[in-house]
C-alpha cells in the first residue's frame, strides 16, 4: 500500500522543518553558546481525512512539532504548508483563517479549560477570536457541539469544575471544533483520564473524524491508541522521524532497532501474547549534544561501526515504508562511503 | 526489638490483610476510601492492585503501613498481620521499627520522594544507620553496595550526586536502593514507572524482577495500568470504589474476567497488537465516594445488573479457575473469586 502518493495535495504539508533553541551564557551580554535541535529535520505529510499518529518518549520533540504546526513558535528553518499554502508568513485575516482551520486538544482537561469561564465562552471562544460570527450564532454553535461530544446543551451554561474528567476532555474537544477546523492536533488526548473513561473519548474522536472528514495529528505515547486511531505512523527518536508508514506496517513489521524496542516495550493487553523483550540501555542523550552519526546509535543493539559516523536518512526501504537506519542501504545519505 | 519478633529470615513472612477499613472523615461526608479489604501476600509472590484513581488503591498501601494522613483519614477496622504481628496493634515505636525494615515502599514521583538537599549517599544510607547502626566506612561500602545491586553505573562517583543531578530512571533506582537498604520482606511499589518513558519503564520493571529473584520479597504492584500487570504480577486484584471486586491468578483474569467491570475494562483497552473497529466502552463514570449507591457501586454502569445488584452489596463468591490458567501457587492464592451477584448460586 502507498500511503499518501495517490492523493493529489495533502492537507498538512511539512517540509524539512528545524526548530533549534539557543542556550545563552552571560550576563550581560547573553550569546548563544550552543543550540537545543528539538526538532532537525522533520518531513511528513497528512491528507484529508487521516491520522498521522507520533510516537517517541518525552524530549524527542513531538511537541514542539505540534507547536510549530499551530505558530506558537516560529520555526527555524524549513517550511509548512496548508491546503498548499506556506504558513509561516501568515499575518492578519488569512492567520486567523489558517487558526480556524488548525485547532488542537490537550492532555491534561484540568488545566486546559479555563475555570472562570463559562463552558458556552470556553466552546465559542475560538469562532469568536477567528470569525466574525453574531453571538447568536455563535451560541447556536455551541449548543450544536456540545452535543456532537455527547454532551447536553444545557452543560453551556456550568463552569469547567463541574464536570468530571471525561467531560471536561468533551469540553476540550467541542472546543477545538467549534470553528469546523480541518486539522486537529490531539497532545496525548487521553493519558490523564480514567481507563473506563479512555475508550469513550478515543470512539469519539474516531466517530467525529468519520462524520466530519476531521485530520488529526495524534501524538501518543500509548500505542495501542495510537494503532487504534492512526492511519500512518511516524516514530520520533531526538528531534528526527526515524520510521514512518502505515500504522499496520509499523506495528507488524517495525524497521528501525528503536522503534522494534518501543514496540516491545509496549506492554501487551492480554498476558497470551510473548513479546521478544527487547529492553534497550541508557536513556535519550541530550539533544544538547546529540551523538554524531546516528543519534541513536549508543543504545542501539545491533550498532555497526559506520552508525558512529554517517547520520542515516529517511529513506523508502521497503515500498511505503520508509526508515533512517545504515541497516537497510537506501538510509545511507548520497555521496557518502560507508566507510568503517 | 522490643515487642515484635522479626520474621527470621524477613523473605519467608507472608501479609495478611483481613477486612481494612480507612475512612476519611471531611466536611462533606464521610469517604469510605477503603471498605472491608482482604486479601494475602505470599513470600516472594507479587500481587497486582488494579483501579481507577480513587478506587483506594494507594489508601490500602498507605494503611497497611499506616501512614494514613490523620486525622482526616482513620484506620477503623480490620487487621494486617506480618507473620503472626497485628500491625494495628503495634505502638508507634514498634511501627517505626516495622516500617524501611520489614515493609518498605517506592512512590509514584522520584522527583518528590527524594530530599534535593542530600546527596544520594546520605539518602540512600540513612536506613541503614538507622536500622542496622552502620557508621563511617562500613556505612558507606553498604550504600555503594545498595546502589550496585540498582545497577546504577559507577556508583563511586554517583554516590556524591544531588538528586537533580540525575535523570528520572535513575532516580528512581535510588528509590529502589532506599527501599530495599534494610532488604524488607515486603516492597510495595505505587505506580513506580507511571512518571518514566516507556523504555525507561521497561528498564525498571526488568530490574524490579530481577531484584525480587535476588533478593526474595514479596511486592504489592499498585498501577492502573493493566499492561503492567500482565508483565510482572502473579495475581491480580481489582478494586472499585474501596472494594476488591475481583481477585485471581494474572492469566486467569485476562482469559476468564468474572465480574462485569473487570471484564470491560480488559475489553476497552486499545490493543497495539491487533486491529479493531471500535472499542468496547464502559458507560458513565466512577461513582463518587461521596454518595455510593447502596448495594454494588458498578449496577449503575453494569450491563448485567439485576434488581438484588442494587439493593445488596455482593459477598464473595469462588469462582473455578479455568484448567490451565492456575498460577504456579497451590491453595488459597490460586483461586479466583469475585463479588459479584451473577456468581450467587456457585456457593459462597
Amino acid at each position: 500500500m502507498n500511503t499518501g502518493a495517490a492523493e493529489p495535495r495533502p492537507l498538512l504539508d511539512v517540509r524539512h522543518v528545524r526548530k533549534h533553541f539557543p542556550v545563552n551564557k552571560g550576563t550581560l551580554i547573553r550569546r548563544p553558546v550552543g543550540w537545543i535541535k528539538a526538532v532537525d529535520d522533520v518531513a511528513f505529510t497528512i491528507g484529508q481525512g487521516q491520522t498521522f499518529g507520533l510516537v517517541g518518549e518525552s524530549g524527542c520533540g513531538k511537541s514542539t512539532l505540534a507547536k510549530l504546526i499551530l505558530l506558537l513558535e516560529p520555526l527555524t528553518e524549513g517550511d509548512i504548508f496548508f491546503e498548499g499554502e506556506s504558513v509561516t508568513e501568515l499575518r492578519g485575516e488569512e492567520l486567523k483563517r489558517y487558526r480556524a482551520g488548525v485547532s488542537a486538544v490537550f492532555q491534561d482537561p484540568y488545566s486546559s479549560l479555563s475555570p472562570r469561564m463559562k463552558v458556552l465562552d470556553i466552546v465559542g471562544d475560538p469562532l469568536v477570536v477567528t470569525t466574525d460570527t453574531p453571538r447568536r450564532e455563535v451560541q447556536e454553535r455551541v449548543y450544536q457541539v456540545l452535543e456532537e461530544v455527547g454532551l447536553n446543551a444545557a452543560a453551556a451554561s456550568n463552569y469547567p469544575h463541574e464536570f468530571s474528567g471525561g467531560q471536561r476532555q468533551r469540553i476540550a474537544i467541542a472546543r477545538a471544533m467549534s470553528a469546523s477546523p480541518k486539522l486537529m492536533i490531539l497532545d496525548e488526548p487521553v493519558s490523564a483520564l480514567d481507563a473506563s473513561i479512555r475508550a469513550q473519548i478515543i470512539n469519539l474522536l474516531k466517530s467525529l473524524q468519520q462524520e466530519m472528514g476531521l485530520s488529526y495529528l495524534l501524538i501518543a505515547h500509548d500505542l495501542g491508541t495510537v494503532r487504534f486511531l492512526s492511519d500512518v505512523v511516524g516514530v520520533m527518536y531526538l528531534g528526527q522521524l526515524v520510521e514512518k508508514s502505515t500504522s499496520r506496517e509499523v506495528f507488524t513489521n517495525p524497521l528501525h532497532p528503536y522503534t522494534r524496542a518501543l514496540l516491545s516495550a509496549a506492554l501487551p493487553v492480554r498476558p497470551d501474547i510473548h513479546r521478544e523483550e527487547i529492553v534497550i540501555s541508557g536513556e535519550v542523550p541530550s539533544p544538547l549534544d546529540p551523538p554524531a552519526g546516528c543519534r541513536f546509535y549508543p543504545r542501539c543493539p545491533v550498532a555497526m561501526p559506520v552508525c558512529e559516523q554517517v547520520q542515516p536518512i529517511l529513506a523508502e526501504a521497503e515500498q511505503g515504508h520508509e526508515v533512517a537506519c545504515h541497516l537497510y542501504p537506501t538510509s545511507a545519505p548520497e555521496g557518502t562511503v560507508a566507510a568503517g | 526489638m522490643p515487642g515484635i519478633n522479626p520474621p527470621t529470615g524477613a523473605s519467608t513472612a507472608r501479609l495478611e490483610v483481613k477486612n481494612l477499613q480507612t475512612w476519611f472523615y471531611t466536611g462533606r461526608g464521610v469517604v469510605k476510601a477503603v471498605d472491608g479489604v482482604s486479601f494475602t501476600l505470599e513470600p516472594g509472590e507479587t500481587l497486582g492492585l488494579v483501579g481507577e484513581s480513587g478506587s483506594g488503591k494507594s489508601i490500602t498501601c498507605l494503611s497497611i503501613l499506616r501512614l494514613v494522613p490523620e486525622p482526616a483519614g482513620r484506620i477503623i477496622g480490620g487487621e494486617v498481620l506480618l507473620g503472626d504481628i497485628d500491625l494495628m496493634q503495634l505502638s508507634r515505636h514498634e511501627m517505626e521499627q516495622v516500617r524501611g525494615r520489614h515493609i518498605s515502599m517506592v512512590l509514584q514521583d522520584p522527583m518528590t520522594s527524594l530530599n534535593p538537599v542530600f546527596t544520594v549517599e546520605k539518602q540512600v544510607g540513612e536506613g541503614s544507620m538507622y536500622h542496622q547502626g552502620l557508621q563511617g566506612a562500613r556505612l558507606k561500602d553498604r550504600v555503594l553496595e545498595l546502589l550496585r545491586w540498582v545497577r546504577i553505573p559507577a556508583p563511586e562517583v554517583r554516590v556524591n550526586d544531588y538528586p537533580h543531578q540525575m535523570s528520572g530512571g535513575m532516580r528512581q533506582r535510588i528509590v529502589g536502593a532506599i527501599a530495599l537498604s534494610s532488604e524488607p520482606s515486603v516492597l510495595i511499589a505505587d505506580e513506580p514507572t507511571t512518571s518514566l518513558d516507556v523504555t525507561i519503564q521497561a528498564q525498571y520493571l526488568r530490574l524490579l524482577k530481577d531484584l525480587q529473584d535476588e533478593h526474595q520479597f514479596s511486592m504489592i504492584f499498585v498501577t492502573h495500568d493493566f499492561g503492567i500487570v500482565a508483565r510482572v504480577c502473579d495475581r491480580v486484584a481489582v478494586m472499585y470504589a474501596g472494594r476488591i471486586v475481583e481477585m485471581a491468578p494474572t492469566r486467569e483474569l485476562f482469559n476468564n474476567p468474572g465480574h462485569p467491570y473487570a471484564r470491560a475494562l480488559i475489553q476497552s483497552l486499545p490493543d497495539p497488537d491487533a486491529e479493531v473497529e471500535w472499542l468496547t466502552t464502559i458507560p458513565g463514570q466512577p461513582p463518587s465516594l461521596y454518595d455510593l449507591p447502596t448495594g454494588c457501586p458498578f449496577a449503575p454502569r453494569c450491563s448485567s445488573a439485576m434488581e438484588i445488584c442494587s439493593q445488596q452489596y455482593p459477598p464473595t463468591f469462588e469462582i473455578g479457575v479455568k484448567e490451565g490458567f492456575r498460577s504456579s501457587a497451590q491453595g488459597p492464592t490460586a483461586s479466583h473469586t469475585t463479588a459479584c451477584w451473577l456468581y450467587g448460586e456457585e456457593t459462597v
